[in-house]
């Protein structure tokens, strides 16, 4: 086995765990909407480092060679400072203030920037190799994907047990070792081994914990006097961190009524975001009930109940105090799980499942009187979810967990009420169209009412009887609540204007209402297919949101989509400043070949479109978007490093034609057997889950990783001049498919998404019909 | 000779300063109440004339200072803000403050919303949970004159029930719900202003008024505050 092939290999390893660290390290400091944009700046670090071999390939042709084991030392040091520099205040931006502030747009950029270089340096490496030892290609290639397979398997493992800033730096250290394997001097690599172990001992017993956004519901709650974080942990899902105070408390859904104690209560956060509440006290019994949420336990005598990921203990102690015989909650990190086990006031009728909520509603065969499903959106809101993959909201799950119902049964949701009302009338909507798609009246099967804070809506199973209406009317009378349907009779809680309760009205009485299409924010019920239920923006209303609020103020209306677009810009800016031009400049001396620009970019933009949009559909099936991520990406990569090595044994026009036509059946395929495979895989168990996931994109990642190396041996014969051209525009197009990606699924759904990557995949072929013309001419 | 052209100076220049408006912000706190706070609908004369009087500038850091009338919170340290003036106004003005009342303010902070209240009520009671903040208040509260409030350093969760029932309760800092001993300590027909909501994000600004025992809400407009902090009970 070469050197070469080895320290690719690890060189690779590394290039992908720091890209999916970062990943993490982002999601604690900002928000997981930077995960497109770290994909986006690795790319750009790939096409750049085209461009600039296109740009000095004499140069680098004659010193290649000595440069590749510093290139991999630099990468390493990179990767090493990259996190300690983006936490400085010089580069440390916040995302809320991007809209305010040109400073952090400047930091913003600078961060990228930061980011850019060890993609750049390593990418450097990988293309050097490709032009120095060209007719090697696909068999570098294979090693450079193999590699970026085990990273992505490598970062779920060690995620377990470092902290993002911590896995950054390691990823550094391991990129140092490849670079290692190079060297000849047997000093050098005692020197720098010596130092890279020192460093990655001291990271492992000293982890670092970054600097969050001032507006993160961690940085917030600790301002509060006497609160302190007492326990951290890191996860696959992210960093989980406990904090206990003598001072904080919730009460959503509580009577005005109510004179008594409100419990104080320990929070749990999971990537500095509020996650889940523990109350300390519970004693006052009329504290559970003389609320909102309790009057779905009035319906019966002592229920079943079901809990899907409840976000505090009030709920199953609602659920306990009101008369429950049997409380199962559903709770994916597990130990938050662990502590419910044990939690003091659980009693042998509540059951704890450490499982994703939407994965326990497959093949279940139990049944139960109340599935109660987690509150959604926040006071106001900030549209801090708009991207994020919900998959328990979709009415295809509404739908799924209809069906666990016993006889006379209830769906319970709820959400807090929104000014202007965007979450509130998106659940309700949700419910009315499910109640639709189960063929079932929602005016005789839905009823709702709200507090001056919280909506409640319930979904029954069978029509809710004169008697049960009736015990609503007095159940809100007592408590000072507001019906908001079938009847809406009082008004005790003034909302600033009729707005939900008109929308609300029009919702259940009409399936095609004209308003919400004229209603500035959208509130088309979610799907699987486009499962992001706090998106609420609509393209075409953006200047209508920034005269309204300002630029300062739109943040705060809905910032997970704006990200995206601002991801999409700053990708755009990037590319152009470190591809188009120098590539542009670097034309003047070479020939124009259109084709070759032509299939490279399609092939850049297509592959990513696949791979984000299998990352997002995947989040349904491992339930996390970070498992998702390294799953995907590894096994993508993985099983293209075989399509890549098995390239350099196909004759390039049959194989190509055959590859091409064979990748747009199975995107295809995808589409239209998605949703039926991705039910049945949520049905299986974990390990078998993942396994087949694996084995069912296998044959559609080996494809894909035959059209690029097969390419590039077509340019090596024919136009070796246009290598490092080929590698720099497919890196334009990587860089922008991320956001691309994100804003397709958003607007139309994953359907469109691959679609659109298999149209793309199917113009190749005219397109290497016209390189094989021009070949001939 | 000398000591008449001395004299002639010392009288001219006593005359000039004596002749300077005391309160050099006097013009920036009259554009400040026309363009930010009439302009935008305020129309409660005593709180027009309460804003206009509340020396604003004397309750901001020095280093924010000559920033103490644009039309934004500024901060005042330890994670808390001076709200933008036209909040102070808006919210006085629902309150429908009149000089036989009393006033309870949770989270004092800078002092101001206290000055502009006692400006029009008979009492203000005012608590504030960091003591840096509430001493400074009261410190620039006194030296401005206003005797007729009273600070606490305390948790203001649980209202000043010895001091109740309020006719207005003022709470300046963001809550996830409505504290009960609020609801308890308002007298009937009272109004208590409060932003409610996650105290991380944007939070909606409710009014409550009690009667015949009973809180009835009104939800105003969409604000953010500080959170609102609560100590051990």
């Amino acid at each position: 086995m070469k050197r070469e092939n080895i320290s690719i290999f690890l060189l690779s390893i590394a290039i992908i765990g720091f890209q999916l660290a970062i990943i993490h390290l982002l999601s604690y400091s900002q928000w997981h909407h930077f995960a497109y944009l770290a994909v986006s700046v690795a790319m750009l670090g790939f096409g750049s480092s085209g461009v600039i071999l296109a740009v000095w390939a004499n140069f680098f042709r004659k010193v290649g060679l000595k440069l590749i084991p510093w290139l991999f030392i630099a990468t390493g040091l990179f990767m090493f400072i990259s996190p300690i520099l983006l936490d400085l205040r010089w580069f440390r931006f916040d995302t809320f203030l991007i809209f305010t502030s040109n400073v952090e747009i400047v930091k913003l950029l600078l961060s990228c920037f930061i980011l850019f270089l060890p993609f750049l340096s390593g990418a450097m490496v990988i293309g050097l190799f490709f032009m120095i030892r060209s007719k090697d290609i696909p068999m570098l290639y294979a090693w450079n994907l193999a590699g970026s397979a085990l990273g992505g398997v490598l970062l779920v493992i060690l995620a377990n047990y470092l902290f993002p800033m911590n896995l950054v730096a390691i990823f550094g250290f391991w990129s140092i070792a490849a670079g290692l394997v190079l060297f000849r001097s047997l000093k050098v690599v005692l020197i720098t081994s010596t130092i890279a172990m020192l460093g990655c001992f001291l990271l492992i017993v000293q982890p670092i914990v970054p600097i969050t956004s001032e507006f993160k519901s961690l940085s917030k709650v600790l301002l509060i006097p006497e609160t302190r974080i007492t326990q951290r942990s890191s996860l696959p899902q992210g960093t989980l961190e406990m904090v206990k105070s003598d001072n904080l408390r919730q009460a959503n859904g509580l009577s005005l009524l109510y004179y008594g104690k409100v419990p104080l209560v320990d929070i749990a956060f999971l990537n500095a975001q509020d996650y889940f509440a523990f109350e300390k006290d519970w004693a006052d019994s009329s504290f559970y009930t003389q609320n909102l949420f309790a009057f779905p336990y009035q319906l019966y005598l002592s229920p079943k109940t079901l809990m899907l990921q409840p976000k505090s203990t009030f709920f199953p102690l609602q659920a306990l105090l009101t008369g429950s015989k049997e409380v199962t909650i559903v709770e994916p990190v597990r130990p938050i799980a662990d502590s419910l086990t044990t939690y003091p006031a659980f009693d042998d009728r509540v059951k704890v499942v450490n499982a994703y909520p939407r994965e326990f509603l497959i093949n279940r065969q139990q049944q139960w009187q109340c599935i109660v499903f987690p509150s959604v959106g926040s006071f106001g809101g900030a549209g801090l979810s708009a991207i994020k993959e919900e998959y328990l909201f979709t009415t295809n799950a509404i739908v799924k967990a209809f069906g666990l119902l016993s006889d006379g049964g209830v769906l319970v949701f709820s959400s807090y009420m929104d000014n202007p009302p965007r979450y509130s009338l998106k659940l309700f909507s949700s419910v009315v169209e499910a109640a639709r798609l189960l063929k079932i009246d929602p005016q005789d099967h839905i009823l709702s009412i709200r507090s001056w804070n919280s909506l409640l809506v319930l979904l029954k199973q069978d029509r809710f009887t004169f008697e049960e209406t009736e015990k609503i009317l007095r159940f809100v009378n007592e408590y000072g609540f507001d019906p908001v349907s079938p009847v809406p009779v009082q008004e005790l809680n003034l909302l600033p204007d009729s707005t939900f309760q008109y929308l609300a009205n029009q919702i259940i009485s009409s399936s095609d209402v004209k308003d919400l299409t004229e209603y500035p924010f959208n509130l088309k019920p979610p799907s699987d297919n486009s499962p992001f239920f706090s998106q609420f923006i609509k393209i075409q209303r953006f200047a209508y949101y920034f005269s309204w609020l300002g630029t300062e103020g739109a943040p705060f209306l809905e910032l997970g989509y704006l990200i995206v677009w601002a991801s999409f810009a700053v990708c755009l800016l990037l590319a152009l400043f470190a591809i188009a031009f120098p590539m542009l400049i670097s034309l003047k001396n070479r020939s124009f070949v259109i084709a070759i620009w032509l299939y490279f970019s399609f092939l850049g933009l297509a592959y990513m479109l696949v791979e984000v949009a299998l990352i997002q559909r995947s989040i349904l099936v491992v339930g996390n978007p970070i498992m998702s991520s390294a799953l995907i990406i590894g096994a993508i990569l993985c099983f293209s490093a075989i399509g890549s090595y098995y390239s350099s044994f196909l004759q390039f026009k049959k194989g190509l034609y055959l590859t091409l036509s064979s990748i747009t059946f199975f995107i295809l395929l995808l589409i239209l057997l998605g949703n039926m495979i991705t039910s049945w895989l949520v049905g299986l168990p974990f390990t078998f889950r993942i396994a087949f996931l694996v084995v069912l994109i296998a044959p559609l990642s080996l494809l894909m990783g035959i059209v690029f190396p097969l390419g590039m041996r077509y340019l090596h014969a024919n136009y070796s001049e246009q290598i490092p051209i080929a590698w720099g525009v497919n890196g334009f197009f990587s860089v922008l498919a991320a956001p691309i990606a994100t804003i397709i699924a958003v607007e139309k759904g994953f359907s469109v998404v691959f679609a659109l990557s298999a149209m793309l995949y199917f113009l190749c072929l005219p397109i290497v019909l016209l390189m094989l013309r021009r070949k001939r001419g | 000779m000398r000591r008449i052209v001395i004299l002639f100076f010392l009288t001219l220049y006593t005359g000039l300063a004596l002749g300077q408006p005391l309160d050099s912000y006097s013009s920036q706190r009259r554009s400040m109440v026309q363009t930010q706070i009439r302009n935008r609908g305020v129309k409660h004369e005593e709180t027009l004339k309460a804003m206009e009087t509340v020396q604003r500038h004397l309750f901001v850091p020095s280093s924010y200072r000559s920033s103490a009338y644009d039309d934004r919170p500024l901060p005042i340290g330890y994670g808390q803000t001076i709200s933008q003036p036209y909040i102070v106004a808006y919210m006085t003005e629902l309150m429908k403050p009149t000089k036989d009342m009393i006033a309870l303010e949770i989270g004092t902070g800078s002092g101001y919303q206290a000055a502009v209240l006692a400006e029009i009520v008979d009492r203000v009671y005012t608590i504030e949970i960091v003591p840096q903040l509430g001493t400074s208040a009261e410190s620039i509260l006194k030296k401005q004159g206003y005797n007729n409030v009273t600070v606490k350093i305390a948790d203001g969760y649980h209202g000043w029930k010895e001091k109740g029932p309020f006719d207005i309760i003022m709470v300046t800092a963001a809550a996830d719900h409505i504290p009960p001993p609020l609801i308890e300590q308002l007298k009937e027909g009272g109004k208590m202003i409060i932003p409610v909501g996650s105290p991380f994000l944007v939070q909606q600004l409710m009014l409550v008024e009690k009667k015949n025992g009973k809180a009835r809400t009104r939800s105003l407009i969409p604000v953010r505050f500080v959170p609102f902090t609560r100590s051990e009970e």
